[in-house]
């Protein structure tokens, strides 16, 4: 009984991730019940919250799995178990296959939990995980295997009750799972799309009527790529009797597969339709590119990212999101989630010119690949077209830096007058615009005094810039944040960071107002601000503080409300309020500067 | 009343059968058992069967079975979750053996009802009704039928063969794809009869000179795309249908028919001639030839909560014919809301019924449920661009410009053309992105709108002519530019370019008057909101209610208190789904200002025809707002008997750790018992204040979570607090809960998705409390808007009755969309069967469901009066005090209210209150029936002898002798019944304008002269003031008018009125303007007046020209000529030239014919010869101002904003809105820095504050605020920022007319020493350093210029103080970096 109501494991020292994480992740741990009781409210969030931040990075700690095997004990409520399936997805390992298969075949496991670990078994990509996630091959095989029993009771059952089985099936290259989708393809006909064995083709081939309309053409791509030319006679045969879309995707894959002796077909298909041109186009990118099924080779990369060493990601990331863009530029994807999976190889691949292409086919992708975007933006000297992406995809202060480092330094600063937050990228674009905007005075006034504020690592105080979060960073990671770098370099690490622009970069603004902003934030006038008095003030007068503020024409908020400008820190106040209101640009009121204070 | 029952939604799944001995013909005796069980249940009144056309048949493994409805499915998976079901239910047969009945419930209950018998069809009825039984539901209507295994296995056997032949053989059916000349056609087609919905060219109709528009048929017609050729299937299930035995015949016609797609309608008609969807396919056959509602009516009784037939429910626009017979049968408005919602409710996730659904809802006036529904379905089927374009096009119905622009751009994100044109477009990508164009348009955007346009349309004129000619328009007319620029300019925050641009261009729909009358408000010309608000709002109908709560709020800061009030009431009465109320708590706050007297004689005149009701209601208005309505007797009375006491609230629903709890606890402790009196203004103020501030204690924007929590615990304390203060005497510190309340649900609502379900119970469990002893309506409202804030129809998947189990009173009250639907459908239905008791039932029912909606059900209610006042279960006073508060909602929109209401009246005796009613509320009756209810009132008409008479001829013969007898009071008594008989009369509407202008009643005169006299409203308007000798009214007017004035002759007009009453400025200034449009339009009077005008202001240059161009058109009349003279000479006097001057006015005295200019000209001729001139004073401008709006007017925001700590209130809200002026950097920032620390400064500055300007300072710190924080329509994104400059040159170049001199150009950049001695000293120097460094890497830049770091720092911080001292200094680097 005393393990059932224990607490999670200790953190230990877990210097492999970054101080902030490790607080804001046993911060979270702290707050989770042990006892059974529902996980809501702010625990819930803030663990969601801690699990969001830390994806990127707790994968570096593999010893932190043993947290997600504490969640998913059965004394746990519903939701605190569906959270440590989550969590296991950072984890994969022999161990969290096995428990997470135990826990899918359990018959008394809740539904949402099931569901949570089932698609964790599937789950092969790394996506925005820390770049050490790698599935073993024995945690693989535990997967599919426990994957495999599953999908073999819904086909025995004649039903799939799970909705997340056939997702996190179209993960797994298995000649078991093949098998089991060949019983019944009608059945399995969302899980089937980058992965197949011949015989499965084939039998997809021959109930190609079984599977349901919408799920139809990835099938028949993988048919395609899976038989090669052997597939051919069978598509020719049956596009005639096909829906137009289906005959369509029939004989192009029949070009790609045999060869131009099918154009002819192809013509008599496309006579009088409205996108002919195009679809000419097509059939020449597969008569250029012989054999290729471009969705099916990308997909394969795309879903087993966290199958592949971390060397070769990039590489195959690459050459994935090239495949997964290229028919757009004929049709678009018939499933939306393509656009995802592309986008997020496009991420992998790290490369700015792909997010491009990748935006310019489906402008909703900009959301994945911001930073790209923005950095590929600015490289050009799209400077209307990067403030208005920054502004929509509220990143004030990335566009503004990918501005400043790009040569237009006034645009910069104009946009980042915008920015929400005082985060580094903020202050680090500042601090390089002024100096290009011709006031490197104002660049040394604010490296000495209007630094970002640190990120929280401990609950007695927040520590001065760089904190031990920011030295971390630059010392494990420093192409994660190259703003962090930049400003604990002081001048030279920020110059550093500057570019010559683009010889047909769009003009900077022709006005130097924008430095004005600047100005008249490191003037630290009182008069006509807010001023918030943070905290607790036992030995501080705060009666006499809150006169004196009046005095010097300020006003008082009651709340740590965006725009403050000043704060006052009490004699006790949480470190949680000081940061969130140094995040907001409020600066704190220095000794001095305030009777009282 | 006990909450009625919603429909109970099942989904059926297919049967578990096992026939013994015969497992081949298993498949097809599931789908056979399966389409009879939903044929049975489908019947029942109150299940909702999910229809089997919704889970179509596709082969499975060589056998047909229905998509998604098999067994293993539940009520939450990813199919059903969106269906709202509340079971699936499913079979178990075996033969010979026990039948059994599954249910699996939403909550995952488990259930299963057995029985045995004699025959499968005698169980499976026994198990239905056990499960009928069960769940509280009446019998089935027919039974099951009673078939025998046998006879099952007989018909199975006759339709096995062909189903399986037919699975195997399968082809997927193609879907008819609309071709791209379809979508030209239909997409967003402009409704010609209401204005404002032409949504492609909003300018639309208002121009009678613009060229007609090309007829679609004149059109070459596009080549359409050769369509896919259906697939074509024999008719194979006919002979076998034909051989079917009765047992079970319906249910296998109905499975061929769904399996194989064959029609057999006539087949299965012969078996049931009451099958509701054979039915259906015969009424939408017969549609073509006008909607055969009877039909309708049979197929909705034999399958009552089937939702197709519910969609159809509905009259078109032309059909409009009142008779009897047609009326008895075609549904009212109240059964098409009410089909809608319970369409909705029957087939939640069905795009195209909801669809159908938003369209009837927006056309009875609730597109915000529209839009609601809409969004639920685009969270539906995020993946289907047709839900998008129905989304955004519902959006723009309720005129939530920057909502829709938000809403246009994330569908374009996702649905809209990709960005290079390389990539393939398709028809619904261009449509999306023509939406944005137009949404684009709408803001302002006008350059962007066209290229948007024109580039998603280059290449595909052909397909898409429609809007390329929308295009066309959008590039040619002038008048998009005038709309634009005054657009963009009030959403920019320069609301002296709405009032410019709408100068150009007449506002033509709600948004273009709330824009208008907040722009003249804004620019200190709140003196004209009154004559805008009278010419477009009354009388050219821009009424909507975005324009009716502007007008509002600007008539009450214009101080037109009695006339804001009117229009505060009716918006918030019978708008309530809207959810304003954070815009009419604004409101509220510049009532507050009014002198009490204003709102007691509003009051009074409700008490006194005996609307308690109504008063009360607005009572509490009052109440809220007026600091001294305390001691006001009129509103204690119209409030009632108030029984509280001071309590409070029950947050224990709230978690102890609730963000920000601490902070926002004391602050509500910090205000005080209401009870105390002193400061309680001053407590109040704080209190609004500074809520938002300590919702921030705890939270922060990042954190959306913790902010809707923090915000609802503060909505909770504040809501709960507020309706128990309705129940204590009034206080302005309710006024100031109502207002936290109002805009903490703002905030909630704006981050609902992250609120969790317990904080939404636990607000639910602060209110219920208070809630009891509210009054009904204001709760009524307030349930409505919680229930909307929180997402609770969402939030409980359509089960809001369970969600708030645990709060009685509210789950009784609560309305939600299907609450709503069930409500509305009920009232219809007894409304017209008319059962025993009905009128009781009804209402109760009709009341609840008007105070919800605001208008909804109101005749109903008032029928439901009259009955029971007739059968002595009302009394008198009771039934007026309800027939007033319908007429009240209704009016305008219907009339059967108001002659019931008046019928009553006449029987009370009270035959002036009866003529009210009628006035008011006649206007919106059809004709026969207005003259079929008006002879049953005849008889106590006459008996009462009232001084109007009942009859059209009449009146408007005793208005026009009373007109002519100059008795304008009695004129305007018998001209208003008259506009109310017959509102489409011009020539009544004319006389009444007439009446009223000549009593000097402008505002009252406007409307009517604007619907009988159109153009020239305003021009006879001024004309009648003129001649009636109240001549500064008709200055006014014409000062207004005149912004549109483009013609000389409507500016000779007002120069002539303005030299009769001697204002020289305004006679110069109307003079020079038309003789600017047209120098010959000027007759010798108007010469003469013009030249004497301009002689003495000092003009003489123009006074020569003037005067030369009347002696050359005087001719031989010496009259003129003489006078030609004399003005000639003293424009010579004045010029200095003397001798010519002596020359000219001895000619005029000499041969001057008339004795009343011998003085004049005597007078000048002595001025010439002895050289006198005089030198008038300057001109005073024609409207004395304060200069910071002059500022605004130049675009000086700077300057203007400076101005904020002024001594006057009305400066400071001056300086306040210059804030708000968004530069092109902050194009997408909602509220700038600027305006939001301003706003927080002035909310300060104004606590405890009742002086009229200073108010207004505060209602507009709130409005930044709500902008900045919880918008209800956000602040739109900006573009392409159109200057002045721009703008008049773009206007010229289309034709436009612009009066006045052409704007200067741009000073050049001159090159200057700034700094000498510096490194550099030249700003040439500077400029080029600054290039250097953005086009190099740093350190090789400032080498350039031989610096190094110190160098540059020294360089750097001179040139800082060089700018820092002068101004312009930076305008002149400003000018370099411009300079290429």
């Amino acid at each position: 009984m005393l393990a059932l109501m224990s607490g999670p494991p200790s953190l230990g020292e877990l210097g492999a991730i970054p101080p902030a994480v490790r607080y804001q992740t046993q911060s979270a741990l702290a707050l989770l019940p042990t006892d059974g009781s529902v996980l809501d409210g702010v625990p819930l969030e803030r663990l969601a919250r801690a699990m969001d931040d830390g994806e990127a990075w707790v994968g570096a700690a593999p010893e932190l799995a043993e947290i997600g095997y504490w969640m998913i004990e059965p004394s746990h409520s519903v939701e605190l178990r569906r959270r440590g399936c989550i969590w296991l997805t950072r984890f994969p390992s022999v161990e969290t296959a096995k428990r997470l298969g135990t826990l899918v075949l359990d018959p008394a496991t809740p539904e949402p939990v099931r569901e949570q670990a089932t698609w964790t078994l599937g789950y092969r990509q790394v996506r925005s995980m820390h770049p050490s996630t790698q599935w073993p091959a024995d945690a693989v095989q535990i997967a599919d295997e426990a994957l495999a029993k599953l999908a073999d009771a819904a086909t025995i059952a004649g039903k799939i009750t799970s909705e997340q089985l056939p997702h996190a099936l179209r993960h797994v290259s298995s000649e078991m799972i093949a098998a089991i989708i060949a019983k019944a393809p009608g059945l399995w006909g969302d899980a089937i799309e980058a992965f197949a064995t011949p015989p499965l083709a084939r039998v997809l081939f021959v109930s190609i009527a079984d599977i349901p309309a919408q799920h139809r053409t990835r099938v028949l791509r993988l048919i395609g790529a899976t038989l090669g030319e052997e597939a051919v006679p069978l598509l020719v045969s049956r596009a005639a009797e096909a829906p137009i879309d289906e005959r369509l995707e029939m004989l192009f894959l029949a070009i790609s597969l045999g060869g131009e002796q099918h154009l002819g077909r192809l013509e008599d298909t496309l006579a009088g339709m409205k996108f002919a041109d195009l679809l000419r186009q097509r059939a020449k990118w597969h008569l250029a590119n012989r054999g290729v099924v471009p969705t099916v080779r990308g997909l394969k990369v795309a879903r087993t990212t966290a199958l592949m060493p971390a060397v070769e990601r990039a590489a195959r990331c690459r050459q994935a999101a090239d495949d997964l863009g290229t028919l757009t530029k004929f049709i678009r994807h018939p499933e939306a989630y393509l656009y995802a999976m592309w986008a997020w190889m496009v991420r992998g691949a790290a490369d700015p010119v792909r997010a491009r292409e990748l935006v310019a086919a489906h402008p909703e992708s900009q959301k994945l690949v911001r930073d790209l975007y923005l950095e590929d933006l600015a490289r050009r000297g799209r400077v209307k077209q990067l403030t208005v992406a920054a502004q929509t995809l509220k990143a004030a202060d990335l566009g503004a830096l990918q501005l400043a480092i790009h040569g237009r330094p006034l645009a910069a600063l104009e946009l980042a007058a915008t920015a929400r937050l005082h985060t580094p990228e903020l202050v680090c674009a500042r601090a390089l615009a002024c100096y290009r905007a011709g006031r490197p005075d104002l660049t040394a006034r604010i490296l000495s005094e209007d630094l970002p504020p640190s990120e929280i690592t401990d609950d007695s105080a927040l520590p001065a810039f760089p904190g031990p979060h920011e030295q971390w960073l630059i010392q494990h990671a420093p192409a994660h944040s190259p703003a962090i770098g930049a400003l604990a370099g002081g001048l030279p690490g920020v110059l550093a960071l500057a570019r010559p622009a683009p010889d047909d970069a769009e003009a900077d603004l022709p006005s130097i107002e924008p430095t004005f902003a600047v100005v008249r934030r490191l003037g630290r006038g009182l008069p006509g601000s807010t001023v918030y008095l943070a905290g607790e003030f036992k030995y501080m007068n705060k009666d006499a503080i809150a006169k004196a503020v009046e005095a010097a024409g300020a006003r008082l908020v009651n709340g740590p409300f965006p725009g403050t400008d000043y704060y006052v820190h009490g004699d006790w106040c949480l470190v949680q309020t000081i940061a969130q209101l140094e995040r907001q640009g409020a600066r704190r009121i220095r000794r001095g500067e305030l009777e009282g204070v | 009343m006990p909450a009625l029952r919603k429909p109970h939604r099942v989904g059926v799944l297919l049967p578990d059968v096992t026939i013994e001995g015969d497992v081949a013909l298993e498949p097809e005796a599931a789908l056979l058992l399966w389409v009879a069980l939903i044929e049975c249940c489908q019947r029942h009144p109150m299940l909702a069967v999910y229809d089997p056309e919704s889970t179509p048949l596709f082969p499975h493994e060589g056998h047909f079975a229905p998509a998604h409805a098999s067994i293993g499915a539940s009520p939450t998976d990813a199919f059903y979750g969106s269906t709202r079901r509340d079971e699936l239910i499913w079979l178990e047969l075996v033969a010979r053996g026990v039948v059994r009945l599954h249910t699996l419930g939403r909550d995952g209950t488990k259930q299963s009802f057995d029985a045995l018998g004699k025959n499968p069809g005698d169980q499976i009825h026994q198990v239905l009704s056990q499960w009928l039984s069960a769940r509280g539901l009446g019998a089935l209507p027919r039974r099951f039928e009673a078939v025998t295994t046998e006879e099952l296995i007989q018909v199975v056997k006759l339709v096995a063969p062909l189903l399986v032949e037919q699975a195997r053989a399968w082809a997927t059916p193609v879907k008819h794809a609309p071709s791209e000349a379809d979508l030209d056609a239909g997409f967003g087609d402009p409704d010609p009869t209401e204005s404002g919905v032409a949504e492609e060219d909003p300018l639309a109709g208002t121009d009678s000179d613009a060229p007609e528009e090309v007829a679609e048929e004149d059109e070459p017609a596009a080549p359409a795309p050769p369509a896919e050729p259906p697939v074509r299937r024999a008719k194979v299930a006919r002979p076998i249908a034909n051989r079917l035995p009765p047992p079970l015949r319906l249910a296998a016609l109905r499975l061929l028919a769904l399996a194989i797609r064959e029609e057999l309608d006539d087949l299965i008609l012969l078996a049931d001639p009451e099958q509701p969807q054979a039915l259906f396919e015969q009424y939408l056959a017969s549609k073509g030839q006008g909607a055969d509602f009877a039909l309708l009516r049979r197929v909705i009784a034999s399958a009552p909560c089937w939702a197709r037939p519910y969609a159809e429910l509905a009259v078109g626009d032309d059909d409009d014919d009142d008779e009897e017979g047609d009326a008895a049968i075609k549904p009212t408005e109240l059964e098409s809301v009410a089909g809608a919602g319970i369409a909705a409710l029957c087939r939640p996730a069905q795009l195209d019924i909801i669809e159908r659904v938003a369209d009837l809802l927006n056309d009875s006036r609730v597109p915000d449920e529209g839009v609601r529904l809409l969004e639920r379905a685009v969270a539906t089927h995020p993946e289907d661009s047709s839900a998008h374009i129905a989304l955004v096009e519902m959006v723009m119905e309720t005129d939530r410009e920057g909502a829709l622009l938000a809403q246009a751009h994330a569908s374009g994100r996702i649905h809209g053309c990709p960005m290079e044109p390389a990539y393939p477009w398709y028809p619904d990508q261009i449509q999306i992105d023509l939406l944005v164009a137009t949404s684009l348009l709408r803001v302002g955007r006008l350059d962007e709108a066209i290229a948007l346009r024109a580039n998603r349309l280059e290449g595909r004129e052909a397909t898409w002519p429609r809007h390329t000619r929308i295009l066309q328009n959008w590039r040619k007319d002038p008048r998009f530019v005038a709309w634009c620029y005054a657009r963009e300019g009030f959403f920019r925050g320069d609301p002296a370019r709405a009032v410019e641009g709408f100068g150009r261009i007449q506002p033509d729909d709600d948004v273009d008057l709330a824009v208008f009358l907040d722009a003249l408000v804004a620019m200190g010309r709140e003196d004209e909101v009154v004559l805008a608000w009278s010419q477009y709002g009354l009388g050219a109908g821009l009424d909507g209610p975005v324009a009716r709560l502007a007008a509002a709020r600007c008539l009450l800061a214009a101080g037109e208190w009695r006339r804001g009030l009117d229009e505060l009431w009716r918006v918030s009465l019978t708008e309530p789904d809207r959810d304003e109320h954070v815009a009419i708590a604004r409101c509220g706050l510049l009532l507050s200002c009014a002198p009490l007297e204003v709102a007691e004689l509003a009051l009074g005149e409700k008490v006194a025809v005996g609307a308690n009701m109504l008063a009360r209601r607005m009572a509490r208005d009052v109440a809220d707002f007026m600091p001294d309505a305390a001691r006001s007797s009129v509103v204690s009375r119209a409030l009632g008997k108030l029984g509280g006491t001071e309590a409070e609230p029950a947050l224990g629903g709230f978690a102890a750790a609730t963000r920000s709890k601490k902070a926002i606890d004391a602050l509500f402790a910090a205000v005080g018992p209401s009870s105390k009196p002193d400061d309680a203004l001053a407590r109040a103020d704080r209190l609004v204040n500074n809520w938002l501030e300590v919702v921030f204690a705890e939270a922060s924007e990042d954190d959306p979570a913790a902010l809707a929590q923090a915000a609802c615990y503060a909505a909770a304390q504040a809501l709960a607090r507020y309706l128990n203060a309705t129940t204590l005497p009034a206080t302005p510190i309710a006024g100031a809960l109502r207002t936290v309340a109002g805009e903490a649900l703002a905030l909630v609502r704006e981050h609902r998705s992250a609120l969790q379900d317990r904080d939404a119970r636990a607000l639910l469990g602060a209110v219920e409390p208070v809630l009891r002893r509210a009054d009904r309506w204001i709760g009524s409202s307030w349930l409505g808007t919680l229930e909307r804030s929180l997402a609770l129809d969402e939030r409980s998947g359509g089960d809001i009755a369970g969600f708030v189990r645990e709060h009685a009173t509210i789950a009784a009250r609560v309305l939600g969309p299907e609450e709503s639907a069930v409500l509305a459908a009920s009232v219809a239905r007894l409304h017209r069967e008319r059962p025993a008791n009905w009128a009781a039932a009804v209402n109760a029912q009709a009341m609840q469901l008007t105070l919800h909606t605001g208008y909804l059900g109101a005749d109903e209610w008032a029928d439901s009066v009259v009955a029971l006042l007739a059968a002595r279960e009302m009394d008198t006073d009771a039934a007026i005090d309800e027939l007033l508060t319908c007429c009240y909602l209704v009016e305008g929109l219907s009339a059967g209210p108001s002659v019931h209401a008046a019928r009553v009246l006449l029987e009370a005796g009270r035959g002036p209150a009866a003529l009210g009613v009628l006035t008011a509320g006649l206007s919106a009756a059809g004709e026969d029936w207005r003259d079929r209810q008006l002879a049953t009132l005849a008889e106590p008409w006459k008996r009462l002898k009232l001084d109007v008479p009942l009859a059209f001829e009449k009146l408007a013969a005793q208005m026009f002798d009373a007109l002519q007898k100059g008795d304008p009071a009695r004129a305007e008594r018998l001209g208003r019944f008259s506009v109310a008989f017959d509102p489409g009369n011009g020539e009544a509407h004319r006389n009444l304008g007439l009446a009223y202008a000549q009593q000097g009643k402008v505002a009252e005169a406007m409307p009517h002269l604007v619907r009988g006299t159109h153009e020239q409203a305003t021009q006879i308007l001024s004309g009648v003031l003129y001649q009636a000798g109240k001549l500064p009214e008709a200055m006014a007017v014409l000062d207004y008018a005149s912004r549109w004035y483009n013609r000389s002759d409507q500016w000779l007009t007002y120069g002539g009125i303005a030299y009769a009453a001697m204002d020289n400025p305004r006679t110069v200034k109307a003079y020079a303007l038309a003789y600017q449009l047209d120098p010959g339009a000027f007759d010798e009077s108007q010469l003469n007046a013009y030249a004497g005008v301009l002689d003495e202001v000092g003009d003489y240059k123009t006074c020569e020209l003037i005067a030369n161009k009347l002696i050359a058109k005087a001719g031989d009349d010496l009259m003129w000529k003489t006078n030609g003279w004399n003005h000639l000479a003293c424009a010579y006097i004045g010029l200095g030239r003397f001798d010519e001057a002596v020359k000219l006015a001895q000619d005029a005295v000499a041969q001057n014919p008339l004795p009343d200019n011998i003085g004049n000209f005597a007078t000048t001729l002595e001025r010439a010869k002895t050289r006198q001139q005089h030198a008038p004073p300057p001109l005073p401008p024609i409207r004395q101002r304060e200069p910071v709006f002059e500022l605004l007017e130049a675009g000086d925001f700077a300057s203007a904003s400076a101005l904020a700590t002024d001594a006057s209130w009305r400066v400071r809200r001056a300086a306040l809105e210059a804030t708000r002026f968004r530069f092109s950097s902050e194009n997408d920032v909602d509220v700038t820095p600027r305006a939001r620390a301003s706003a927080n400064a002035m909310l300060a500055a104004t606590v405890g504050v009742t002086e009229r300007d200073a108010v207004a300072c505060r209602a507009l710190a709130l409005l930044i605020r709500e902008q900045a924080y919880f918008a209800r329509d956000p602040v739109p994104r900006m573009g392409d920022r159109m200057t002045r400059e721009a703008f008049y040159t773009e206007f010229r170049a289309r034709g436009g007319v612009v009066l006045g001199d052409e704007a200067p150009p741009p000073p050049p950049f001159k090159d200057r020493v700034v700094v000498p001695g510096g490194k550099l000293e030249r700003v040439s120097d500077y400029v080029s350093l600054l290039r250097d460094l953005a086009a190099l890497a740093p350190a090789e830049a400032i080498a350039q210029f031989d610096l190094d770091e110190a160098g540059y720092l020294d360089v750097a911080k001179a040139w800082a103080a060089a700018i820092e001292a002068d101004a312009s200094v930076a305008q002149a680097i400003a000018a370099g970096l411009a300079k290429r």
